[in-house]
C-alpha cells in the first residue's frame, strides 16, 4: 500500500515535472520563433507533444507555432499535418484576424472546422388533441374532445449541411412520448322533464416511439444565436394505450372508473408531417435549444373495426368516439454537443 | 425575434384548426352500430320495426318508480339516431309496422286503480290500436274495452275485462289485422282477432273471441297472414298438473272472413304438450320454407334453461325433427347444438326470445347468463345463425358486465341484423339498438 502510494505520488511529480518543463520549453520556442531560428524549433518541441508533457492550452500554443513555423519553412505537408492536430486538440479553434498571420488564416480555412454532427438529449412539454376524421355516437348526446398534456424525451442529433446548402440542417430523433388527450359523452335524454343528464369523461394516455426527422432552414445566424424552421415527418409506433374512464347520473347509480387497455384497438404505426420554430444558443461546446413544434398525424389512430370492439366500454360506459387522428404541440428545450471531424478539404 | 412570434402563432392557431370536432366531423361511413336510448329512469326496450325510408321505429317502455309505465315511440335515422320521439302515457307498445305514410302500433292501455276494493280492479288494461304519421302524431286511436257483470259475494258488480294488444300485420285485402289477448275476471286469459279498415279504426270489420279455450294463452307479439287467408301465431299454453305450471306452444291457424270461425284451437299444432319441462315459445316468423319459432325449454321452475328452435312448413305443420335444442356454453366451447337425448343438459341458463328469418337461414337471438367459463357478466346477447334445415353456421356473444336482454330481432334490407333490448347496468336500463353486419359483426 505504502509502496503504492510512493508510486503514485512519483508519477505526478514526474507529470507536474514534465509539464513545468515543456512549458518552458513552450517559451523558449516562441523566443526562438520570435528571433526566425525557425529551423530549431521543431526538434525542439515536437518531444514535448508526445503523452500529456503540455496543457491543453500548451499543446494548442504548440500546434498553432509549429504549423507557422512549417508554413514559413515551406513544408506544407507538415504544416497541414500540424494544423491538423491542432483543429483535433481544439475543435472549436478561431483564428484571431487582427494578429495571426494571413497564411495560417488562409491555410486555416483550408480545413473542414465546422460540426459533423450534434448529438444531444430533448426534453418536450406536449399537449395533444384529437382529430376527428368521422364520428360515430353511442348516444343522442354531445361528445366533446379537449387537449391533454404529456411529456416526450429522447436524442436528438444534429446533422449540418455545407456548401451551398448550410443554410440546412438535418434533424433526426428518437423520441419516447407519452401523450394523453380526454373526450367526454354527455347524454341528456329529456332536461325538461326532469332527467339528469349521464356524463362519461374518458382520457386516453398513449406511449409512442417516434422517430422523427426534420429539416431545419437556418433563418437567422448571429454570433452565438441562431434561428430556425424545419419542417420533417416521423414514423411512430405505439407501444400501449390505455383509457380510464367513469360514467356519472345526478340521481342514479352511475358506472366506477375504471382504466381499459386500447392497445390491441388501436393502429399501431403512424406517420405524422412536423412544423418547427426554434431557436439555438451557443453554450459551452454545444447548442442550447428551444423549440416550438406541431405535429399533424397523418393516419387514423384506430379503425372502422375498432369502434365497437370493447364490450365495456361500449355496453358498460357507453362511451365511443368514432376514427381520430391525434395532434401534437410540444415545447421543447434541448441541448446537443457539437461533434467534430477536422480534415484537410480538397478544394476551397 | 418578431418571427418568432409569427411563427409559433401560427403554428398553434394551426393545432386549434386542424383539429376537427365530433360535430363538425362527418359520420363515420359503416354498416354497424350501437345505440341506446336512456334516462335518469328506466327504459326497456320492446320491439324495433325497419322503416321505409331506411331508418328505424322502436318502442319501448318508460317504468315509473311508482309502477305506472309510459310508452315510448323513437324514430331514428338509418345509423340509430333519434329524429323524434312520442310518449303515449300509461300503456305499452309491443307491435308497430310501418307503411309508406303511416305506423300501426297495437299495445296496452294501463290504468291503475289503487283506490278499488276488488283485486282485479286494482290493474286494468285495454288494448290499445293507434295510427301514427310519419312525424309521431296519432291520427287515429281505437281503445278495446268491455264491462261485464258479475256477481260477487252475493252482490252483482260490472268489472273490466283486461285486453291486450298483443301484434299486428296487413291480411290479404289490405286491412289491419291485429291480435290480442283478454281476460274476464275469474276466467282464462283467451285470445282474439279483429280486422279494421285503415281509413276507419273506430269499429272492426271483424272481432273473433276465442271463448271456447280452457287454458291460459300468452300470445307471442308476431302474427302473420298466409297467402290462403289464413291467420297464424304462435302462444304459449299454461297447464296446470299436480300444482305445477307447465307452458307448452301452440301454433293457431285460423281462416279469416269464414262464415263461421271456430272459436276453438282445436285444430292447431302445438308443441311440447307431452315433456314434462316447459317449452315457452317467445317468437314466431315467416321463412322462405314456412315458419320457424324460439323460445325456452326448461324445467318448470324455470331452472336449467336451454333455447329450443323449431320449424314448421308452409302449411303449418311441425316438420319432425326439426326441432333444435340449443345450451349457450356448449355451443360457444364445443360448437354444438344440442342432440335429442341431451337436450336437457344445461351448462348455461339460456332464453330464447326473437327470431329473424334471413334468405340463407335463420338467425336466433336468445341470453346466455355469463358462467365461469364464458360471457362477459350477467346476461350477453346469444346470436346463432342456423341454415334452412337448421344447421349451426356461426355464434356470437354481445354484451358487457351488466345484462343485454334482446326483444327483437329483424333483417335490414343490407342483410344486416337489427337487434333490439335493453341493457342493464346497475340496477338502470335502457333500450338498446344494435346493428350488424350479415354475420353478426360490429366491425364494419
Amino acid at each position: 500500500m505504502i509502496r503504492s502510494l510512493l508510486l503514485t505520488f512519483i508519477l505526478i511529480g514526474s507529470v507536474v515535472s514534465a509539464q513545468a518543463q515543456c512549458a518552458q520549453t513552450l517559451r523558449l520556442a516562441q523566443s526562438i520563433y520570435e528571433q526566425g531560428r525557425l529551423q530549431d524549433i521543431p526538434p525542439l518541441l515536437l518531444p514535448c507533444l508526445v503523452g500529456d508533457q503540455l496543457s491543453h492550452d500548451g499543446k494548442v500554443a504548440a500546434y498553432k507555432l509549429l504549423t507557422l513555423t512549417y508554413l514559413y519553412l515551406e513544408e506544407p505537408a507538415k504544416a497541414d499535418e500540424m494544423m491538423l492536430l491542432l483543429l483535433r486538440t481544439e475543435t472549436e479553434f478561431k483564428e484571431n484576424e487582427v494578429v495571426d498571420p494571413a497564411e495560417f488564416i488562409a491555410l486555416l480555412r483550408t480545413f473542414r472546422r465546422e460540426p459533423v454532427f450534434r448529438l444531444g438529449l430533448k426534453t418536450s412539454a406536449v399537449a395533444t388533441e384529437r382529430s376527428v376524421v368521422s364520428a360515430d355516437y353511442i348516444d343522442d348526446g354531445t361528445n366533446r374532445g379537449s387537449h391533454g398534456f404529456g411529456f416526450v424525451a429522447g436524442l436528438s442529433g444534429e446533422i449540418p449541411f455545407t456548401g451551398k446548402l448550410d443554410a440546412f440542417t438535418l434533424n433526426p430523433e428518437f423520441m419516447l412520448q407519452i401523450v394523453a388527450f380526454n373526450g367526454q359523452n354527455e347524454y341528456d335524454q329529456s332536461a325538461e322533464r326532469g332527467d339528469t343528464a349521464r356524463v362519461t369523461p374518458a382520457t386516453e394516455r398513449q406511449v409512442w416511439v417516434s422517430l422523427p426527422v426534420s429539416l431545419q432552414y437556418n433563418l437567422y445566424s448571429g454570433q452565438i444565436t441562431h434561428y430556425y424552421a424545419s419542417l420533417g415527418l416521423s414514423a411512430d409506433y405505439l407501444m400501449s394505450s390505455r383509457m380510464t374512464l367513469s360514467s356519472t347520473r345526478e340521481g342514479s347509480s352511475g358506472i366506477e372508473e375504471g382504466t381499459r387497455s386500447l392497445t390491441h384497438m388501436r393502429n399501431r404505426f403512424n406517420s405524422g408531417a412536423l412544423a418547427s420554430a426554434g431557436v439555438k444558443r451557443k453554450i459551452g461546446k454545444g447548442l442550447l435549444i428551444a423549440e416550438v413544434r406541431f405535429k399533424m398525424g397523418l393516419f387514423p389512430v384506430s379503425s372502422r373495426a375498432h369502434t365497437y370492439a370493447d364490450p365495456a366500454l361500449v355496453f358498460d360506459y357507453k362511451y365511443v368516439e368514432g376514427i381520430n387522428r391525434i395532434n401534437s404541440l410540444m415545447f421543447s428545450v434541448g441541448y446537443v454537443i457539437n461533434r467534430y471531424n477536422p480534415k484537410k478539404l480538397a478544394s476551397r | 425575434m418578431l418571427r418568432s412570434r409569427v411563427i409559433v402563432a401560427i403554428l398553434c392557431a394551426g393545432l386549434m384548426a386542424s383539429c376537427t370536432t365530433f360535430e363538425d366531423a362527418p359520420p363515420t361511413n359503416r354498416v354497424s352500430f350501437v345505440h341506446f336510448y336512456s334516462s335518469s329512469i328506466p327504459f326497456v326496450g320492446r320491439t324495433a320495426e325497419v322503416d321505409t325510408d331506411g331508418g328505424f321505429i322502436l318502442s319501448g317502455e318508460i317504468r315509473h318508480s311508482n309502477g305506472s309505465t309510459d310508452a315510448l315511440i323513437i324514430k331514428t335515422d338509418a345509423r340509430g339516431r333519434k329524429e323524434w320521439e312520442r310518449i303515449i302515457p300509461g300503456g305499452v307498445i309491443k307491435d308497430i309496422k310501418a307503411t309508406e305514410s303511416h305506423y300501426i302500433v297495437t299495445g296496452d292501455s294501463i290504468a291503475l286503480n289503487p283506490e278499488s276494493s276488488q283485486v282485479h280492479e286494482l290493474v286494468n288494461s285495454y288494448a290499445r290500436l293507434m295510427i301514427l304519421d310519419k312525424k309521431g302524431t296519432i291520427t287515429a286511436s281505437r281503445i278495446t274495452k268491455k264491462l261485464v257483470q258479475q256477481v260477487e259475494s252475493g252482490n252483482s258488480a260490472w268489472v273490466n275485462v283486461d285486453y291486450y294488444g298483443d301484434a299486428v300485420t296487413f291480411d290479404n285485402n289490405g286491412n289491419i289485422l291485429m291480435l290480442g289477448s283478454y281476460r274476464v275476471p275469474g276466467e282464462n286469459m283467451r285470445a282474439y282477432l279483429a280486422v279494421f279498415d285503415p281509413s276507419d279504426i273506430t269499429d272492426s270489420l271483424e272481432h273473433i273471441s276465442y271463448t271456447q279455450l280452457d287454458h291460459d294463452y300468452v300470445n307471442c307479439n308476431s302474427i302473420h297472414v298466409t297467402p290462403s287467408s289464413k291467420a297464424v301465431w304462435a302462444s304459449r299454453i299454461y297447464s296446470a298438473n299436480q300444482n305445477l305450471s307447465r307452458q307448452y306452444t301452440l301454433f293457431p291457424f285460423v281462416p279469416l272472413h269464414g262464415p263461421t270461425p271456430p272459436l276453438s284451437f282445436d285444430a292447431a299444432p302445438s308443441f311440447g304438450g307431452n315433456d314434462n319441462r316447459s317449452h315457452a315459445v317467445q317468437d314466431i316468423q315467416r321463412s322462405p320454407l314456412g315458419f320457424a319459432a324460439i323460445g325456452t325449454y326448461a324445467e318448470t321452475n324455470g331452472q336449467n334453461a336451454n333455447i329450443y328452435f323449431i320449424r314448421l312448413d308452409a302449411g303449418y305443420t311441425v316438420i319432425p325433427g326439426s326441432v333444435r335444442y340449443i345450451d349457450g356454453q356448449q355451443l360457444l366451447l364445443n360448437n354444438r347444438l344440442l342432440a335429442n337425448e341431451t337436450k336437457t343438459s344445461s351448462d348455461s341458463q339460456d332464453e330464447g326470445l326473437a327470431l329473424a328469418a334471413t334468405d340463407d337461414g335463420y338467425v336466433l337471438a336468445g341470453s346466455i347468463t355469463s358462467t365461469p367459463m364464458i360471457g362477459n357478466g350477467g346476461k350477453d346477447i346469444l346470436l346463432i345463425k342456423l341454415d334452412p334445415f337448421g344447421n349451426l353456421i356461426w355464434k356470437k356473444i354481445l354484451g358487457g358486465s351488466g345484462d343485454e336482454v334482446v326483444s327483437s330481432i329483424k333483417e335490414t334490407s343490407d342483410k344486416g341484423l337489427l337487434i333490439f333490448g335493453t341493457n342493464t347496468i346497475n340496477g338502470l336500463s335502457s333500450m338498446m339498438l344494435i346493428k350488424t353486419d350479415a354475420l353478426g359483426n360490429l366491425d364494419k
